[in-house]
């Protein structure tokens, strides 16, 4: 387990990390945490940041926009921001103050989160679909899905 | 107070006896007569409908007649902050609650402390000795007393009123909104009638509770019952279903008819990023085969 000043970082193993914001973390300073959050994303060659807000009561406008920040710094590594354990208060909030979904995708739990399939081989198996729909040959196609669906790490 | 020190002034300087002490007199003269009378009177209003039991009239009655003297007993003036007035009142209050619970309506009771300060003004009538300065002071102290005592009772029962309408407003609130798992996993929530701001968010609430008490993994909301839509509802359904994502639900809406879908185009609402079903057994449908349950009819 790592530490950046105020969250706890856990490798779960498959790409996935959980991030945990403790006590001290202060998300009206996102500066503060974006470099070294990325470069240990990137050391850790993660796929996925399962954001565990189980200690956060409210979510408002300065955290939605770190979260926004987060996931924006996410993208830029290829790296999936799910975030977890939303508390039904923090969900309440948030709704009425969202003009539009969020870019992130969301999670009852680490478990769901984990469960869902990875974002990298989602994108893989909507490009193989296209190409079986364009294709004239669907055998064919439906081998290149299956060796393609292959885990690529 | 100005005024009460002037009358206790004329009375002392005209000699005359302060109203309560007359009117103990009244009672203590005639009180067979007068207790008689007042149980008559309560069979005639009470006892027609089984109201109340010979009895308890009879003990009513005296316990009424008790207390009335104690409050008389009590000083030349009456105290409406005194423990007499409050006995007197409470035995008022508990006394219009037992014949309400048994079907009477408020107008028997004030028809029946009407009847009681009738009985007392009667009596006054045919007491010859009482100048007509008594008689007046005495029917301004009934009518005043009998009236806060009405006062009181109707206030009462308005405050009784307003508790039983707020607590079947809740209930019927509650009822027409339930949230059922259907399945593992699958929540269930027809919305029936009007989706307004209380409404809607007492709703989102126990919604989002439930989510995370049965881990659910999707949400068909059925909107067959949305009577209509406007901003404000339309608004509070686009908060429900983003809160139900945000909690890691996948929300399936149904039974948009077609007015409803139609206002909602005119409302310009997009709801491109929802899934929607025609009907909640389409819906209910979606929801199993994204959990992976198959459902088909049987083989018999």
């Amino acid at each position: 387990m790592a530490r950046i000043e105020g969250m706890h970082l856990t490798p779960l193993g498959g790409g996935d990390v959980l991030i945990e914001p403790g006590e001290g973390f202060d998300p009206t300073d996102p500066d503060l945490y974006a470099e070294p959050l990325l470069a240990w994303l990137q050391a850790q060659r993660a796929l996925r940041l399962i954001y565990d807000l189980g200690n956060v009561v409210l979510l408002d406008q300065v955290y939605y926009a770190w979260l926004l920040r987060l996931e924006r710094l996410c993208r830029l590594a290829d790296v999936e921001l799910v975030v977890v354990n939303m508390r039904p208060a923090a969900a309440f909030a948030l709704a009425r103050i969202l003009r539009e979904p969020p870019p992130f995708a969301c999670a009852l739990d680490v478990d769901r989160a984990r469960a869902r399939p990875p974002r990298r081989a989602a994108q893989a198996r909507a490009a193989e679909a296209a190409a079986r729909c364009q294709s004239a040959q669907p055998a064919k196609a439906t081998d290149a899905a299956a060796s393609s669906s292959q885990p690529s790490r | 107070m100005a005024r009460k020190k002037k009358t206790a002034a004329r009375e002392a300087g005209t000699g005359r006896k302060p109203v309560n002490k007359l009117l103990i007199e009244l009672l203590m003269l005639n009180t067979g007569r007068i207790s008689d009378v007042i149980e008559r009177e309560g069979q005639q209003i009470f006892g027609r409908d089984n109201l109340l039991s010979n009895e308890e009239i009879t003990d009513y009655s005296l316990e009424f007649l008790e207390l009335f003297a104690s409050l008389l007993h009590a000083g030349e003036r009456i105290d409406r902050r005194g423990p007499e007035y409050r006995a007197l009142r409470e035995f008022f209050n508990t006394f219009s609650k037992r014949i309400r619970a048994r079907g009477a309506s408020l107008d028997e009771f004030v028809r029946y402390i009407q009847f009681l300060q009738r009985v007392f003004l009667e009596n006054l009538d045919a007491a010859e000795e009482v100048s007509f300065e008594d008689a007046r002071a005495v029917v301004v102290l009934l009518g005043s007393l009998f009236n806060d005592i009405i006062l009181d009772i109707f206030h009462i029962y308005l405050e009784e009123k307003e508790r039983t309408i707020q607590a079947q407003q809740e209930e019927l609130r509650q009822t027409s909104t339930p949230v059922t798992e259907i399945w593992d996993g699958v929540l269930a929530l027809p919305i029936i009638g009007t989706l307004d701001s209380s409404r809607a968010m007492m709703v989102m609430e126990r919604l989002l509770t439930r989510i995370e008490r049965d881990r659910a993994k999707a949400v068909v909301m059925d909107v067959t019952g949305v009577s209509s839509i406007d901003t404000q509802v339309s608004h509070h359904l686009v908060q429900m279903i983003r809160a139900i994502s945000l909690m890691g639900a996948e929300p399936i809406l149904t039974g948009i008819r077609p007015d409803i879908a139609r206002s909602l185009t005119s409302l310009n609402i997009d709801l491109g990023q929802v899934t929607t079903r025609s009907t909640l057994a389409e819906g209910l449908k979606e929801a199993f085969r994204r959990l992976g349950v198959l459902v088909g009819a049987g083989a018999g």
